[in-house]
């Protein structure tokens, strides 16, 4: 499996091509289709199997129209239609075959509820929900909760060596992100500042 | 990308070295990959799915103008190694260390640093773009005339550090620790320095 990194100026997004060795290629969020992502394409990929949508932002899928005119791939989100076109649905955990890659989904709601992760492998494309040194944005407290939860539960519990492949900024690896992310170690140490609050509460209760 | 074999050896998370069933680590012959991965850097022009994890490489010039692409030096060490005119992509050197290493004239593109430790290294007339350097220890070295567009040095101490002249333009500075670091025609007031969202998008 090749996986080739494009920067894309609009929105400011990683979008990646995986190719198997077969020459099967998928694109993770299409957030633009300019001659330079064209040419990886023909120079890699014999085939376009499909696109995934981790999200849909229009930073991330922007370029899916161009996209469908030219290749016309499969493509694979959790919401039913992206940009009104229709796509296959992939569900929390759910294993889909595509060319010779084994690409499973993991729901990560919290920056936006359709967001899913794409595991390859031993590479994650994680969109918007984890990013190298922080997490998404999120429009409230619940939505941050919920995002922190479904990380620590579905992501931070990978293997060290997953390679990590975001939706904007450089690439990383579970090991790094569980020493180093600081919105991720705020979050831990919110969490115990709450049970250590909850239990010296009780604790002067008993006394009381 | 490199091959995401897992290492036979019982219990170990390491991948296995280029094609076969052992990690670097538990491989027998290491002194046979280590001269085979050496020879490579030093003679060949285009390199890929290399994965080695905690191997030494001391005094070895890369090959100017090759091409390393989609490889893995996981907590590496590289004393005195010279790599110019190189161009990386995918690379992860996480956990590594560099020691009066010389990168000079280099595309370095999507690839790791994090973790790592430098000392009287030198990084200079590069593009490095991309690139994680998180939580790095960074002492004594020169960083200057360097594109650093979108990098990451959040969480790492960065002390006698010269970034003269160099694009830190949505370069990432969160919480680091920095002792006389010098931005001199830098412009340090297009990067990020605080809590600010640095990929809030």
């Amino acid at each position: 499996m090749t996986i080739i990194p494009h920067f894309s100026a609009e929105g400011l997004s990683n979008v990646y091509v995986v190719v198997d060795d077969a020459g099967n290629g998928l694109i993770v969020d299409p957030a633009n289709v300019d001659t330079e992502l064209l040419g990886i394409l023909e120079k890699e990929c014999s085939t376009l199997a499909g696109v995934l949508i981790t999200h849909s932002h229009q930073s991330h899928i922007a370029g899916l129209g161009i996209l469908m005119k030219i290749y016309s791939p499969a493509v694979y989100a959790f919401a039913p239609s992206v940009n009104r076109i229709s796509t296959v649905q992939f569900r929390d955990g759910e294993t889909k075959r595509i060319g010779n890659m084994d690409v499973t989904a993991l729901h990560v709601p919290g920056h936006s509820m359709d967001s899913l992760v794409y595991a390859i492998e031993s590479a994650i494309f994680t969109g918007d929900t984890l990013l190298s040194g922080t997490i998404a944005a999120t429009g409230s407290h619940v939505e941050k909760e919920l995002l922190v939860k479904s990380l620590e539960t579905k992501i931070m519990t990978m293997e060290d060596n997953t390679l990590i492949y975001p939706g904007h900024g450089p690439i990383s690896k579970i090991r790094t992100e569980k020493i180093l992310n600081q919105d991720m170690l705020e979050a831990e140490s919110l969490k115990i500042g709450r049970t250590y609050q909850m239990h010296a509460g009780s604790a002067l209760e008993d006394l009381r | 990308m490199f091959e995401l074999k897992k290492c036979s050896y019982p219990g170990c998370p390491a991948y296995s070295f280029m094609g076969t069933d052992l990690c670097y680590h538990h491989t027998a012959d290491k002194q046979r990959i280590h001269r085979l991965i050496t020879e490579k850097l030093s003679e060949e022009s285009e390199f890929r799915d290399i994965y080695v994890v905690a191997a030494d490489f001391r005094g070895i010039t890369v090959r100017k103008g090759s091409r390393l692409s989609g490889s893995n030096f996981s907590f590496c060490v590289f004393d005195r190694c010279v790599f110019e005119d190189i161009s990386m992509n995918s690379v992860f050197f996480d956990f590594s260390i560099f020691r009066d290493c010389v990168f000079r004239g280099d595309s370095i593109r999507y690839s790791v640093f994090s973790g790592s430790t430098f000392a009287n290294t030198k990084i200079n007339d590069s593009t490095v773009l991309h690139s994680n350097f998180m939580g790095i220890d960074a002492e004594s070295c020169d960083f200057s005339s360097n594109d650093f567009y979108f990098s990451n040095f959040s969480l790492s101490k960065l002390i006698d550090i010269s970034m003269d002249d160099c694009n830190l333009k949505r370069t990432s500075f969160r919480s680091c620790i920095m002792k006389n670091v010098s931005l001199r025609y830098s412009n340090p007031e297009d990067a990020y320095f605080r809590n600010e969202e640095a990929h809030g998008l």
